[in-house]
């Protein structure tokens, strides 16, 4: 059963698979790299390969933004849901930083609160469980529109009416 | 007043059918506890010592009959029959089952209502002065900067999730400050610069709790156009700076602090240049779009009734302490702003049943428009009452238990739900407050005493405001006994300032000897008709002390 959420939709794995060690990033087809090795990972040649950046909430945003290249991922792995800055990083990334790739919610987010990280520019969640994944298409949608510009919206209502 | 369009009420339903989407999960286990708690606390839900409470959105304090209605049919069917006025200008029910909080809700939609963002670590309701659009010397109404506010803020999918709760308060008067806005996280003075445009001047980091703070400056003029993305930016820092590692510590108001005001300044800017013209910047029709529901009020040609009151005024002596504590000048001519005394010795101040609210209802069609204004002070006001009814109102509400012209004196008490109704508290409250206003039932020497601010808090959060009562009390625990500690010289207006402890706390049978000494020495020293916070200010707090901790000789 699938656990990851892209396109509103539940899918089997997209391939991204979260490493802990260069070694297993050399080994990983297409691996999601924790931000502090990714300096090291590019030295030791790593960079011809596609990888994804691991951002844990231990890690610093101004790093992230310095070892921005072409990443077609950046995955935002959350340790306690209540913890928000992730909604403003992933804006940031979006409307501020051009980033254009996948930006991923993982680890202890809630899918309650998948409406508001895609207004903040995620566009897929690698969700605790399956049960979680299948009922996100349902409840995203409940409030369909919404007052302020966001990453998904970029002008607020009172230019759009 | 705003009336919601197609959207605002689109927005609000869908928000109701949500709730009740995730109050079904949690209902059949399928939802944590704590993964609803954010969740019921972002629609206004809490679980208290003995039930749910249910805290309702009156943004700005501001109603129509037909709403307080609605609140008093829901407090009947779904509560036991009364509600609470709240020091944010909310309303709260105490005792809904959770169950029935979605159908309440979609009860409350159907008159423009909603319980959105009333608690929580998210943007709060914005408040303002009760007064706000009637009285003369405003440099331009607040609410319709309220009402913009209330938008950007509402279901802000950034700042759901912040460090902890947010409140952001304008003032437009330019003498006075009723909203207390230097003891909210942001304060909005609006201010005319020097060719005469109005902007804001903007505070940020006050706040009262354990860490009792006034704000700081952070800009001294902002053009209107750019009130939302400056905000924006405020959110962004903070959400992103402030600390998450301690809940005492999560506010803003501890960030500015520790970075100081000029370095939280530039980062605030930094991030401003990156929004300040994107197309969340306001323009100019949809300022005035808002302001259009508030300028549309149908005020009569009148005349000013002065001499016909200054008779009724004379023959009757009730009436003429009421006109003056109870009613307030208004801009418009022929007319006045009425405040409704909610307090009643005995009763939690700021409660009302189902049956006064219907009874307010009516009065408010009847003698002020069909809207009203619930107060910080936890009162009720009727903004727009012609002079000419002033007579026929205040004698309807004599008759109701309404008119107790104690509005602004020491029996107005300010006061937290405390021990008999929260859990958090470390003390009662109510029964303070009982104890003090029965002790100066004398209505002629409250009077005589002037504008006063008693305001009690049951703990450390200060809900009742206890920072800034010119006397704050608050309840606090010694080995498990209830001990109330006093302050003198809080202040919420212009001048805010925090009261200072007076010294070792008192037991809650000292408590009225307590306040009577320092009244004591207030009218001692006191030059004619000086108020209480004047004196304390020159006199500081020695004599107080003095007095009150005297050895009985
Ligand atoms: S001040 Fe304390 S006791 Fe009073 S309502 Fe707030 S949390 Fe409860």
């Amino acid at each position: 059963m699938p656990k990851l959420v892209k396109n509103n939709q539940a899918v089997e794995s997209d391939g991204w698979i979260e490493v802990d060690s260069l070694e297993a990033a050399s080994a990983a087809l297409q691996p999601l790299i924790p931000l502090s090795l990714v300096t090291e990972a590019r030295n030791n040649g790593l960079a011809d390969k596609q990888y994804g950046i691991l951002f844990s909430d231990q890690d610093s945003f101004e790093v992230l933004l310095e070892s921005l290249s072409e990443q077609p991922v950046i995955v935002f792995k959350f340790g306690k849901f209540a913890d928000g800055r992730f909604f403003t990083f992933a804006r940031e990334l979006r409307e501020q930083h051009a980033y254009s790739g996948d930006i991923r919610a993982a680890g202890d987010f809630m899918p309650d609160q998948v409406a508001f990280l895609s207004r903040c520019g995620f566009t897929s969640f690698d969700c605790r469980n399956e049960a979680e994944a299948a009922l996100i298409p349902g409840i995203k949608g409940i409030v369909s529109n919404a007052y302020q510009a966001d990453a998904q919206q970029p002008e607020p209502l009172f230019r759009r009416k | 007043m705003y009336v919601y369009d197609s959207y605002d009420q689109q927005i609000v339903d869908q928000r109701v059918v949500q709730f009740k989407e995730q109050t079904e999960r949690f209902l059949a286990g399928q939802l944590a506890a704590e993964e609803f708690l954010p969740l019921r606390l972002q629609n206004g839900l809490y679980v208290q010592r003995h039930a749910p409470m249910l805290r309702i959105a009156v943004p700005y304090g501001l109603m129509t009959s037909t709403q307080l209605r609605k609140i008093a049919d829901v407090s009947r069917r779904f509560d036991k029959g009364y509600v609470h006025f709240t020091t944010r200008q909310n309303i709260q029910l105490n005792w809904p089952a959770l169950e029935d909080v979605p159908e309440i809700l979609k009860e409350l939609a159907s008159v423009q209502m909603h319980a959105i963002q009333t608690s929580g670590n998210c943007i709060r309701n914005t408040t303002t002065d009760q007064f706000a659009g009637v009285i003369a010397d405003e440099i331009e109404d607040p609410r319709p900067w309220c009402e913009l506010i209330r938008q950007w803020s509402t279901l802000h999918p950034e700042f759901a999730f912040l460090p902890r709760k947010f409140k952001i308060a304008v003032n437009g008067s330019q003498s006075e400050d009723r909203a207390a806005i230097r003891f909210h996280d942001i304060g909005l003075q609006l201010v005319k610069n020097d060719e005469g445009k109005t902007g804001f001047k903007v505070y940020v980091g006050g706040g009262l709790g354990r860490t009792p703070l006034a704000g700081q400056e952070v800009r001294s003029y902002l053009e209107q156009e750019d009130l939302i993305t400056y905000l924006e930016a405020i959110l962004r820092v903070y959400n992103v700076h402030g600390r998450r590692d301690n809940k005492y510590k999560a506010r803003i108001k501890i960030l500015v602090k520790a970075l100081g005001v000029d370095k939280f300044r530039e980062l605030v800017d930094a991030q401003w240049q990156m929004i300040k013209d994107s197309p969340n910047r306001l323009t100019d029709e949809e300022i005035n779009r808002v302001k259009s529901y508030f300028t549309a009020v149908d005020y009569q040609p009148l005349a000013d009734e002065t001499e016909k009151l200054a008779s009724l005024r004379f023959e009757n002596d009730p009436f003429d302490k009421w006109m003056t504590k109870n009613v307030q000048a208004h801009k418009e001519a022929g007319y006045a702003a009425v405040t409704l005394s909610v307090k009643k010795v005995g009763h939690p101040p700021g409660d009302a049943t189902d049956t006064e609210l219907e009874q307010i209802a009516d009065l408010a069609d009847q003698f002020s428009q069909g809207e009203l204004r619930v107060s910080h002070q936890q009162n009720v006001v009727f903004s727009d009452v012609k002079q000419s009814d002033l007579f026929a109102l205040w004698q309807a509400l004599d008759a109701l238990g309404f008119a107790d012209p104690t509005v602004g004196t020491l029996n107005d008490v300010i006061c937290c739900p405390g021990g008999d109704y929260c859990a958090l508290a470390n003390a009662k409250s109510i029964p303070i407050a009982e104890a003090i206003q029965t002790e100066f039932n004398d209505l002629d020497y409250l009077f005589d005493l002037g504008d006063l601010d008693l305001n009690i808090s049951g703990c450390m959060n200060a809900c009742g405001h206890h920072h800034i009562g010119h006397i704050g009390v608050l309840g606090v625990d010694k080995k498990g006994e209830e001990f109330y500690q006093v302050s003198l010289g809080g202040d919420s207006g212009v001048n805010a300032q925090v009261g200072k402890i007076l010294g070792p706390s008192f037991k809650a049978e000292d408590m009225p000897g307590v306040i009577k000494k320092i009244i004591d020495v207030f009218v001692e020293s006191r030059s004619e008709e000086e108020p209480f916070i004047s004196v304390v200010n020159r006199l500081g707090l020695e004599p107080f002390k003095e007095r009150v901790y005297a050895k009985a000789s």
